[in-house]
């Protein structure tokens, strides 16, 4: 029983390149957003989320048009309507006459504005202040988060009242006061990602390649963050369009003849228990809609983000 | 320990007069004074504007308010005649702290036995049920739970809709302040069991042949209280401070709705008082809760000194 080696004519042939690659799948590189779209599409609660928020989006803009209603016309004649199909007052009029389908949908605008502009300016100026205390260390660092730590030892609530009466009460004071009283968060969030950022090879590898800081910070540190800002904006909105409607409930909202929800609600909590319980609970029910759906889409991005993070 | 506590302490004080200052400029911003009257007469207005010291320039009222706070006196209200600011928070800090020590009492222990019975059912329709209270109770906001526990309770005449008084009128704002809480805790000791339950002493404790409740109460619910309760003094001391919403739509007489009042008021004695008021509750508790985790986890005081 000898071996031998060379191959004997007719007993081993050549693969085509057929069924040599016919294993051999062509994937395709995924990048990082995709692969996050990918897992969100699989977390069912935050689909559902998603398809809520883009509804109500559309109501905001579409919703005032639908019927022939102005937000701020007062009508005697029709004074707490209950929701009817008749003269298509479909969520009633308050008090004064005023259609609340139109108002609820003003409303809505006014409070997902209000939200997501205070979220965005805290991105902005969480990510200037926590990338720069981060990127420089040191003393900077320590003087910086010690000045943080002091900020958040008054309590939020303060800041925000003080602020929109100083600004006098407005959309933009109540979006700056919003701001200003929640970027703590997201500038010690951006710290920590840039601290763990810092040690990676890929940023040595710019630096010894003579990178200034300017431009470390905008190539390589910021867009590697994106994920976890973004899960960051998703409880941001939710919580300013919250505090939004704390600032109603103490008179400093939204000015008349302008309406947000939180205003809506407040001016509905009159008539809670004489008879009108809907001009509370319908502006409550959408505010309730949004804000969960927001928190419910920031859970479910959370884990399409860093599936390590699960829980 | 003791050189770490001294240092603690001056950042506490360093922390302390930087609120006051920012707190205080901040409110100096402020547009008008404690007593805008038409009907005031200029010279009266004068006199008491002299009579509770407006009338000097605003870094020599400064350097006047800290010293007397160093002193441990907080000033007077303009608002309320010959009543200082002591009395004024501490008469405020009992409806806030009894609705509050309610609302503990419901959500913490419920949140924590919720929170276990998911974890040891994970997967099955208990534990979804549980996960989806918890992410939407967490979600909604306490004042539509506040409003909806008014009209659904209240309306029908069970118990009061606002007010303060009897028993009853602490029932609605504790539940109100509870439901989040509620959902929060359950939430938390759902998936810190989780882990602790996929942890290796739990396999040894197994394989040693100890019986499942000696399991699950000695090793795994122990281990889950950890982050529980090192979470706890902040969230109690922030419970029993009053919530500004609750008290707001229950008309309480608390800690919430007096800030309120005397920010709009301009009663600026009042408002820096219950500012220094809360930030001292909250230094406190981060406080407590630095010398807790070295308490309740031996592991990171073996492990610790780096941080």
């Amino acid at each position: 029983m000898s071996i031998n080696p060379s191959t004997p004519e007719g007993k081993f042939t050549p693969l085509n390149k057929e069924t040599l690659f016919a294993n051999e799948k062509d994937y395709k590189s995924v990048s990082f957003s995709q692969d996050v779209w990918r897992r969100l599409k699989k977390h069912k609660p935050a689909m559902v989320s998603i398809f809520v928020l883009i509804t109500i989006t559309l109501f905001v803009f579409v919703g005032p048009f639908m019927n022939e209603h102005d937000a701020t016309a007062q009508n005697y004649e029709v004074i707490k309507l209950k929701p009817t199909m008749e003269g298509s007052y479909w969520f009633g009029t308050d008090d004064l006459g005023r259609d609340m389908w139109t108002r609820t949908w003003d409303g809505a605008k006014v409070s997902l504005l209000i939200g997501v502009i205070a979220a965005l300016l805290d991105v902005v100026f969480g990510i200037v202040y926590g990338v720069i205390s981060g990127y420089f260390g040191g003393r900077t660092d320590f003087i910086m988060m010690r000045f943080i730590e002091i900020i958040v030892g008054i309590p939020n609530i303060i800041i925000t009242i003080l602020l929109v009466i100083i600004l006098e009460p407005g959309i933009t004071a109540i979006i700056i006061a919003i701001a200003v009283s929640g970027w703590a968060g997201m500038a010690r969030l951006v710290r920590g990602q840039v601290l763990s950022l810092k040690n990676r090879e890929f940023i040595l590898a710019a630096r010894s390649l003579g990178t200034k800081p300017a431009k470390m910070m905008r190539v390589h540190l910021i867009p590697n963050m994106v994920g976890p800002v973004l899960v960051n904006i998703s409880f941001t909105i939710p919580y300013a369009i919250f505090a939004e409607a704390v600032l109603s409930f103490i008179g400093l909202g939204v000015p008349v003849p302008d309406a947000s929800l939180g205003t809506l609600i407040n001016d509905g909590r009159k008539f809670l228990l004489t008879g009108s319980p809907y001009l509370l609970f319908i502006p409550a029910t959408i505010l309730t809609l949004i804000v969960t759906a927001f928190s419910i889409f920031g859970d479910g991005l959370r884990d399409a983000v860093d599936p390590r993070l699960r829980k | 320990m003791g050189k770490y506590l001294l240092r603690r302490f001056a950042f506490m004080i360093i922390t302390l007069w930087v609120i006051i200052t920012i707190s205080f400029f901040f409110m100096k911003l402020l547009p008008g004074t404690p007593f805008d009257d038409e009907r005031i007469p200029e010279a009266v207005l004068e006199n008491m504007m002299a009579q509770y010291g407006l009338d000097k320039s605003i870094p020599e009222q400064y350097v006047l308010y800290l010293t007397n706070v160093v002193q441990g006196d907080f000033g007077v209200s303009y608002r309320i005649k010959n009543r200082d600011v002591t009395t004024i928070i501490a008469e405020k800090f009992a409806p806030s702290a009894i609705i509050g020590i309610h609302a503990l009492i419901i959500s913490v222990p419920l949140g924590i036995i919720l929170g276990m019975i998911a974890a040891l059912r994970r997967g099955t329709a208990i534990d979804y049920a549980a996960v989806g209270f918890a992410v939407i109770g967490f979600a909604i906001p306490s004042f539509v739970v506040a409003v909806a526990l008014q009209y659904l309770i209240a309306g029908n005449g069970l118990l009061p809709s606002a007010l303060w008084g009897t028993y009853k009128h602490v029932i609605l704002p504790s539940i109100a302040l509870a439901l989040s809480m509620f959902a929060y805790y359950a939430r938390m000791m759902r998936s810190e069991m989780l882990e602790v339950l996929g942890q290796d002493y739990i396999k040894t404790a197994k394989s040693k042949g100890l019986s499942r409740p000696v399991i699950i109460f000695k090793h795994a619910f122990r281990n889950s209280l950890i982050p529980i309760i090192t979470s706890l003094p902040v969230v109690i001391l922030f419970t029993i401070s009053g919530s500004l919403v609750i008290e707001q739509i229950y008309s309480i007489p608390g800690l919430g709705t007096e800030l309120v009042k005397s920010v709009l008021s301009r009663d600026y004695t009042v408002s820096m008082g219950l500012t220094l008021f809360y930030a001292v509750m909250y230094i406190v508790a981060l406080f407590i809760v630095d010398i807790l985790y070295s308490v309740v986890d031996p592991r990171i005081r073996v492990a610790g000194g780096s941080e």
